[in-house]
């Protein structure tokens, strides 16, 4: 890394905010860096200052509300995610989708906060926590507001963050057992890949009838996305062979995909109809 | 331009550190301890994996004013003066090492999964070094090593340290 840089070290929200009076568009919040410092380290960034968040305790620690929501500071860690005994039981896709990221080392550093702040259309959080209907807190100066994950990511790299707003927490409703929850992710490699499609799907099931379904596309839009149109072509169907298909055809043609360095465009839509597919089945064995 | 103190391999270092450096730069370039590597110095290769407060990391993209009042291990505080580690002893032992230079990361995220899981499965210990590339040996003895230093009792849980401490060396 070069150039002058300033980084300061705020030890509590009240300690930022002054911080944020000037600079505010030459300032990077730093979390983990696996993302910040890799790209400013590749110059892709114009950036005077790096404000670390990480003394910032009120954006640290798990916790369950009586409304049976689980509020996740937005510094926690992929390893974190995995390992806490409540996101293992309470949101155990969540633990599943952070398990398959990145490495130790990474996951050691990168945190849930920077991964949906980034916004990368492959991020891997973030088809879960669509299923999932998790809400993001953000605070500034000016106060705070609390944003469904479905109006945070505007385009790749894109957030509805407003310049010097800080995500703090992203809340989750708890998943109960009789929900029927997967995360598949297609890389080239099976660790340390990107996603070239990433499938969420969350089912609600009353026998062999779907409830209520849900069902989330990473990698294959320029961001990702909920694809309601198979969700209400579910709802109220048995599923079988068939019924899978369907949705995984109207996945298709919701995915929106782009070639690039990691696969072509008409293979990812392929994925996405076959990750949909596989993702719906292994949902149908859980017990 | 900050002062910094942090412990280093169980001493203590103070000096001044820029905003822009790595701790990996820091470590090797002004505290002259060259073991550990830079690869891709960008996250993805695991040359530079150092343990900081007790998990691994990737050196290259920690900034160096970060570790600040923390502690840091590298290879180089692995052995006990003369005397290996025996994760040191089963690399050199497996034949898991050629040219070398992932050697030192492969045994710090090694030592990161023995001090939490002394026992690992195959599958476990594949998992827990997808973040180290070699392009030498290919993964067979190296995975090899990690099996064959849990055997030794390659973790340093308490009590379970198998060097001769010795205050000589
Ligand atoms: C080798 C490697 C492998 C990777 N593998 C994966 C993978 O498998 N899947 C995947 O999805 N990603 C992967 N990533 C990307 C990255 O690790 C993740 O996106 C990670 O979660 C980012 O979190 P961070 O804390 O490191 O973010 P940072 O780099 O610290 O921040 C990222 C961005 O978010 C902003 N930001 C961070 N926190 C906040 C906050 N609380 N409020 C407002 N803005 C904030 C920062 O300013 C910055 O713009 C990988 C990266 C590397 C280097
Ligand atoms: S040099 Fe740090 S990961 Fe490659
Ligand atoms: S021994 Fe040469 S890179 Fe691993």
């Amino acid at each position: 890394m070069t150039g002058t840089l300033k980084y300061e070290t705020p030890h509590s929200l009240a300690e930022l905010w002054p911080l944020l009076v000037s600079d505010r568009e030459l300032t990077g919040f730093l979390a983990g860096g696996t993302d910040l410092i890799v790209k400013y380290k590749r110059k892709q960034l114009n950036l005077t200052r790096f404000i670390d968040l990480k003394n910032i305790e009120s954006l640290k620690g798990i916790w369950l509300d009586e409304n049976k929501n689980l509020h996740i500071g937005s510094l926690t860690t992929l390893t974190e995610l995995h390992t806490h005994p409540l996101i293992q039981k309470h949101a155990p896709l969540l633990a599943a989708a952070a398990r398959k990221m990145a490495s130790v080392q990474i996951r050691n550093r990168a945190t849930i906060g920077g991964n949906l702040c980034n916004a990368a259309p492959s991020a891997d959080l973030a088809p879960p926590l669509l299923v999932l209907d998790a809400v993001v807190k953000l605070e500034s100066d000016q106060g705070a507001r609390e944003l469904s994950i479905k109006s945070l990511f505007t385009g790749p790299g894109q957030t509805a963050l407003k310049i010097g707003e800080v995500m703090t927490e992203v809340m989750v409703p708890v998943s109960e057992p009789s929900d029927k929850v997967t995360y598949l992710k297609q890389g080239l490699r099976q660790a340390m890949d990107i996603a070239m499609a990433g499938v969420a799907v969350k089912l609600n099931m009353s026998g062999n009838l779907c409830q209520e379904a849900a069902i989330a596309l990473g990698a294959v839009a320029p961001t990702p996305i909920r694809v309601k149109a198979a969700e209400e072509w579910l709802r109220g169907q048995r599923i079988n062979e068939q019924s899978i298909a369907k949705a995984a055809e109207l996945a298709k043609i919701a995915a929106n995909p782009i070639s690039d360095v990691r696969t072509t465009a008409d293979y990812r839509s392929e994925l996405v109809s076959a990750l949909v597919t596989k993702a719906i089945q292994e949902c149908m064995t859980q017990v | 331009m900050a002062l910094i103190s942090f412990m280093i391999n169980g001493q203590p270092w103070k000096g001044q550190v820029e905003a822009h450096e790595t701790l990996l730069d820091l470590i090797r370039d002004k505290l002259g301890l060259t073991g550990t590597k830079k690869g891709c110095d960008s996250g993805e290769c695991g040359a530079c994996t150092v343990i900081l407060n007790g998990l691994s990391v990737n050196s290259c993209i920690v900034p160096a004013l970060e570790v600040e009042g923390k502690e840091v291990l590298t290879i180089e505080g692995l052995s006990r003066g003369e005397v290996l580690h025996p994760i040191q002893e089963a690399f050199i032992s497996e034949g898991a090492v050629q040219c070398g230079f992932c050697t030192p990361g492969m045994i710090m995220s090694t030592k990161a999964l023995l001090d939490s899981n002394p026992h690992p499965s195959k599958q476990e210990i594949r998992q827990a070094l997808a973040g180290n590339l070699c392009r030498c040996t290919g993964y067979g003895r190296i995975v090899a090593a990690v099996e064959k230093a849990a055997k030794m009792g390659g973790d340093d849980l308490a009590g379970n340290d198998s060097r001769e401490i010795s205050d000589k060396v």
